[in-house]
């Protein structure tokens, strides 16, 4: 399933964050949907953040956190690159910095890419959380979210276009250990240290966008452009979720799958039921909540239930449920109010499914 | 298979409670009963026989069969009640107080509507790590709380890394003025880096998923100058009530063995003062007091105590918050959180008067049946 819903999310990024201008795919301009620059809307990020509610799990942190962790860094170092870019003196000063990713972040994160050998290891092991790096760093450039640079400004055409012929052939996969040390993303950056060699996200693949609207000035800020990165901060976001999280942890899962153990499978189930539940209660947002119970004692994940309420507090990639009693029942009954975006997310998915065919479960 | 009350219908625990409430069937489970039950107690919670569907002895001495039920402890209804009665002036004199920080406005800007709301999920993780703590110093199990004591830990050399080598965590504990200005990336990389090596725990990835919840999140980064991190004052002011209760023991234990019982002292004296009608702040310290507890915990990601912090008592609190519920059985809590921590210690612990966390009362097996049977 976490497949299915990265192809989803890659459909949902192109058809929102992008839109043709002079036949040329661009980048909406910041500002959301109520903003229109020369007759071209801002982004809608609806049919994304319904993708997030539904895609949003609470599993062990720590088993998603070396995904997590070096796709922050990306958006990071990208966000990072345009505030210098947004300030008077910015363009001078990007010329001393490194706009990426390097090897050495990635030391920073992890630690050293190969082991120096232990009791328990044996010297030259490659470091786990290195070759989960290098597997979304292969998804990432698959999917044109990342940019290879030899140094502080050229980009390594050639390197990328081999890495990229290599992905799509499927060479990555014979012996991944050997080509994650030998030919993929992380050898390239260790074979390019010394110059500046790094990685970028590709801002013109809608990432800039996305980072002027979850961090920028919304439309109408005093004394700044709409997605301004000199604001100091911002009460509301235009993108007020951080998708890239929850991106960074499906692609995590994705690639759990294949190991057989994915993480947070049962709270996907979860989610998928109880959006079906909900979709046939006359009002069609809403379950009762012996049945929202249940749901969660039929996965021996009871005792998750009512976390379900409070998750939303600090997380707002989480969908939002809200309980509501039902008007004199006796004794007293509840029903489970569950968020639009998240009923979006189920309908959306099952439109697709019917749409493209496929085993909807 | 049903324990107390039926598995398709488990929304019945508010009108059961209410029944015996009305009927005033429960009795308070008291400290000797407590005491005794950590004894008698085995296995996980889902196993144990004192939570089957039969009910367990009274007490030592009495065979009669009976139920626990657990709350969130009645001093919390008093911050319930402030806050859905009383919201304007409460958030106002919680808006005074963080003016009384130093820090505090700029860190709390454009956010003070979160700051009456508590972080439970969190509040529950503290909780946890603090009872996986006192069990362990009590040699009832292995878990220690480490999650709490790397976080101590952290606070600490965090201040080190700028005070230099005259730190002392105790005495320094009260001198914040450095971080007004925020942290340089040079110090936060430098103590990432030290933590990443001697506790692989990385500070920046455990606050990814905070920054929705200003008042309960750590650390702050401002828009336009990404590199310089503020610490919550909330945090740093709980650093200051941690090593304050240090200073003031008489006998203080090793910290890694202690912190557990220093950190239910001091919600447990939060919430006491709830009572303290003479005090007209009292409800905005309170929620303070959470606040810095919340956003001093950065170790958020351990999962050893999870069930019986985050979930035994987050859904205590989602039960009261949602419907109002004041009273959940035990041996259906037991059954659906399959903790191998013994529940009846953890209750007991919970239950302590020294912090009064939940309320724990028992009823007679045979009044819950006849209740229950009605309600179907």
């Amino acid at each position: 399933m976490p497949q299915r819903e990265l192809k989803e999310f890659q459909n949902y990024w192109e058809a929102s964050m992008k839109t043709e201008i002079n036949s040329v795919l661009t980048n909406r301009h910041p500002g959301g949907k109520s903003t229109i620059v020369d007759g071209v809307k801002g982004v809608d990020y609806l049919d994304l953040i319904s993708w997030c509610k539904g895609n949003s799990v609470s599993v062990d942190q720590r088993t998603l956190q070396p995904f997590r962790k070096i796709f922050d860094k990306l958006i990071m170092k990208a966000r990072e690159r345009m505030t210098v870019l947004d300030q008077p003196a910015g363009p001078e000063r990007l010329k001393s910095m490194i706009q990426g990713v390097t090897r050495q972040d990635i030391v920073a994160l992890y630690g050293r890419a190969q082991a120096r050998g232990t009791g328990k290891v044996a010297p030259g092991t490659f470091s786990k959380d290195w070759l989960k790096a290098e597997h979304l760093f292969i998804n990432l450039l698959a999917d044109d979210h990342i940019q290879l640079y030899k140094n502080k400004d050229t980009m390594a055409s050639e390197e990328q276009t081999q890495i990229t012929n290599d992905i799509i052939a499927g060479v990555h996969q014979d012996d991944s250990e050997k080509w994650a040390i030998l030919h993929g993303i992380c050898a390239f950056l260790a074979k390019n240290d010394r110059a500046g060699g790094h990685l970028r996200l590709k801002e013109s693949n809608g990432w800039e966008t996305y980072i002027r609207d979850h961090w920028g000035a919304p439309p109408g800020t005093q004394g700044y452009v709409a997605g301004s990165l000199s604001v100091k901060f911002v009460t509301t976001s235009i993108m007020p979720i951080p998708l890239h999280l929850v991106y960074a942890e499906t692609l995590a899962r994705a690639m759990s799958g294949k190991e057989m153990t994915e993480w947070g499978k049962t709270q996907s189930k979860i989610h998928r039921d109880l959006a079906d539940k909900a979709a046939h209660h006359p009002l069609g947002d809403r379950v009762n909540l012996n049945t929202f119970y249940a749901n969660f004692t039929k996965y021996g994940v009871g005792h998750m239930a009512d976390t379900y309420f409070l998750r939303s507090v600090d997380d707002n990639t989480a969908a939002r449920f809200v309980i509501e009693e039902i008007p004199l029942s006796e004794p007293k009954e509840w029903v489970v109010i569950m968020e639009p975006e998240f009923m979006r997310w189920r309908e959306l998915q099952r439109s697709r499914t019917r749409s493209v065919g496929g085993e909807d479960s | 298979m049903k324990r107390v009350l039926p598995d398709r219908n488990p929304s019945l625990d508010y009108a059961l409670w209410e029944k015996i409430s009305r009927t005033k069937s429960s009795t308070k489970v008291l400290p000797e009963q407590r005491r005794w039950l950590t004894t008698i107690d085995r296995g996980s919670s889902q196993i144990s026989d004192l939570w089957l569907a039969d009910g367990r002895n009274q007490s030592k001495e009495d065979e009669i069969k009976v139920f626990d039920f657990v709350s969130l402890s009645n001093l919390f209804d008093l911050w319930f009640d402030e806050k859905k009665y009383n919201r304007e002036n409460l958030q106002g004199k919680v808006n005074e107080f963080v003016e009384k920080f130093t820090g505090g406005s700029h860190y709390f800007e454009g956010e003070l509507n979160t700051l009456l709301d508590i972080n439970w999920i969190v509040l529950g993780r503290v909780i946890g790590s603090a009872i996986a703590n006192i069990g362990s110093a009590n040699g009832w199990w292995t878990t220690k709380g480490h999650d709490a004591y790397t976080t101590i830990l952290f606070w600490s050399h965090l201040k080190r890394v700028q005070v230099g080598d005259t730190y002392d965590a105790s005495r320094d504990a009260k001198h914040n003025d450095h971080y007004f200005q925020g942290i340089s990336e040079e110090i936060w990389h430098q103590t990432s880096i030290w933590f990443h090596d001697h506790h692989s725990f990385d500070p920046d990835s455990e606050l990814l998923r905070s920054t929705a919840h200003r008042a309960s999140s750590p650390f702050w980064r401002e828009n336009h100058r990404p590199h310089r991190t503020y610490p919550n004052p909330f945090a740093l002011r709980h650093q200051q009530l941690v090593y304050a209760l240090r200073r003031a023991d008489i006998d203080p234990g090793e910290l890694a063995q202690d912190h557990g019982k220093i950190t239910l002292q001091l919600l447990g004296k939060a919430l006491k003062e709830l009572k303290n009608i003479k005090d007209p702040d009292r409800f905005a310290k309170f929620v303070i007091t959470i606040h810095g507890m919340c956003a001093y915990h950065i170790v958020r990601t351990n999962q050893h105590q999870q069930k019986i912090g985050l979930h035994l008592f987050s859904n205590l609190a989602a039960r009261k918050i949602s419907r109002g519920v004041n009273g959940s059985n035990v041996p259906d809590i037991s059954k659906h959180l399959k903790t191998h921590f013994s529940l009846a210690k953890v209750l007991s612990i919970m239950a302590d008067k020294e912090h009064k966390i939940i309320d724990w009362y028992s009823v007679e097996k045979e009044t819950v049946d006849e209740i229950v049977k009605d309600l179907t």
